[in-house]
């Protein structure tokens, strides 16, 4: 086994590895906890899922989609993505078992969005992607791969909160914190006390408002912040995050999304190693 | 053979953010549509406009002799103070957005009832309609939107048609 010379990138993926399988362990949790609505007459029926796609339903792999799809298989699918991500948290210094935990986070995550929409959301989402390239990059014993995987984890960490960031400034309603108070006011996302609160400090809702508009915009520039100011900046990610699970209930986002700051940090630090800065 | 394997992983992933990166676009273009995958993430969150309104579907019954039962929500349940650690209503709340953004976005008004979010919908409404004290023989839904906290008011966005069940 190579991980004691590779011992940094190794680690640094096996942390990302583990944070991640928090929030697909959680989801999964959630959704075998949602059971009923997967059966036929459901919210989440694949014998109506499947008739989404023409191609679906004419496709010569559909005794196999009905196999692992319809009720009660999905639920087996779903225990078995949670076996995965037990295999992830219990064999983090083994890269062959950990290689097969991703795969199969990976493999479960994909069949999961194949079979049709049950409240997926942006955190299934960033952990398929970090699954999928993990098991990638894990089946090569090649540190270099793996460099390459941690940057390409952060670069997509990028590009997720830059686009939302980016989109979000243009808008008037985020700069005046008026779209925050619209997001705050509603039961699905909101929350009454903090709606409240918002509603009656306007400057301060204001003030948050722009605080995370520029924390999102600015992350990509993070990557050349001293190591001691990024994690002050990073920092506050995880406090935008904690909100966002206490506030609007976005559970699983805080573990998907911190799950790749460690990343981020590796591919600051190298960036400055090769800068010859600090 | 490894240095192959590398350098086909390592462009794999060069092409993957690619076309994440275009993927970020308003118009979507159509190769990128067909990822059924989804692996090419969608990095909006309530971007560039939020997510205004309250969604919730409501279902009633019609008995033999025509008269309509209560409405009655389809999903139930408020967020809890457990949120940030559990929150599986979300999912199902989120399923209401997801579909009733896809009958919005339905090109032949005509043929609505025959799409799959309405027929999930309908599917979903009438096993809900089957647990309810108030027996009927026909099922209808609608789809609500409030300005949550700060109206009660509900609006209608999406009426159904009666369906026996």
């Amino acid at each position: 086994m190579t991980i004691h010379i590779f011992a940094r990138e190794y680690v640094c993926l096996s942390i990302v590895a583990a944070t991640a399988a928090i929030s697909v362990l959680l989801s999964s949790l959630e959704s075998l906890s949602l059971w009923n609505h997967y059966r036929r007459e459901g919210l989440f029926s694949w014998q109506v899922h499947k008739a989404r796609h023409s191609q679906l339903l004419t496709s010569r792999l559909i005794p196999i989609y009905d196999m692992i799809f319809a009720y009660p298989a999905v639920l087996w699918l779903l225990g078995l993505r949670m076996l995965f991500c037990g295999l992830v948290l219990l064999n983090l210094g083994h890269r062959y078992a950990l290689l097969i935990g991703c795969a199969g986070i990976a493999s479960t995550s994909v069949l999961l969005t194949l079979r049709g929409p049950d409240g997926k959301n942006g955190a299934d989402q960033m952990t398929k992607i970090i699954f999928t390239s993990l098991a990638l990059a894990l089946l090569s014993p090649h540190a270099w791969l793996w460099r390459c995987e941690i940057v390409f984890l952060s670069a997509q960490l990028c590009l997720a909160y830059f686009t939302s960031g980016f989109l979000r400034i243009q808008e008037q309603g985020w700069r005046s914190g008026s779209a925050l108070l619209t997001v705050l006011r509603q039961h699905t996302y909101g929350n009454h006390f903090c709606w409240s609160a918002a509603r009656a400090h306007p400057r301060l809702t204001r003030i948050a408002s722009c605080s995370v508009l520029i924390f999102e915009c600015i992350f990509p520039v993070a990557l050349l912040f001293p190591i001691k100011i990024l994690v002050i900046f990073l920092g506050f990610g995880v406090l935008f995050h904690v909100v966002n699970a206490a506030v609007i209930g976005l559970n699983t986002f805080l573990w998907a999304f911190i799950a790749v700051y460690p990343a981020f940090v590796w591919t600051s630090m190298s960036f400055h190693s090769w800068l010859g800065t600090k | 053979m490894w240095h192959i394997y590398d350098g086909l992983v390592l462009s794999f992933f060069g092409l993957w953010f690619l076309c994440s990166c275009i993927a970020q676009r308003r118009v979507l273009p159509r190769v990128l549509r067909r990822d059924q995958a989804g692996l090419i993430p969608n990095c909006r969150f309530f971007a560039p406009r939020p997510v205004s309104f309250d969604l919730s579907v409501y279902l009633r019954t019609q008995d033999e002799r025509g008269c309509h039962s209560s409405w009655q929500p389809l999903v139930e349940g408020d967020k809890t103070s457990l949120c940030f650690v559990w929150n599986p209503s979300h999912r199902l709340r989120k399923t209401v957005y997801d579909l009733t953004d896809m009958l919005q976005q339905q090109d032949r008004r005509e043929t609505w009832h025959l799409s799959y979010p309405y027929l999930l919908l309908l599917n979903a409404c009438t096993t809900a309609a089957r647990s309810l004290p108030e027996h009927g023989r026909r099922v209808q839904f609608v789809i609500t939107a409030r300005a949550g906290y700060e109206d009660i008011i509900q609006n209608i966005i999406f009426l159904s048609h009666f369906h026996p069940y």
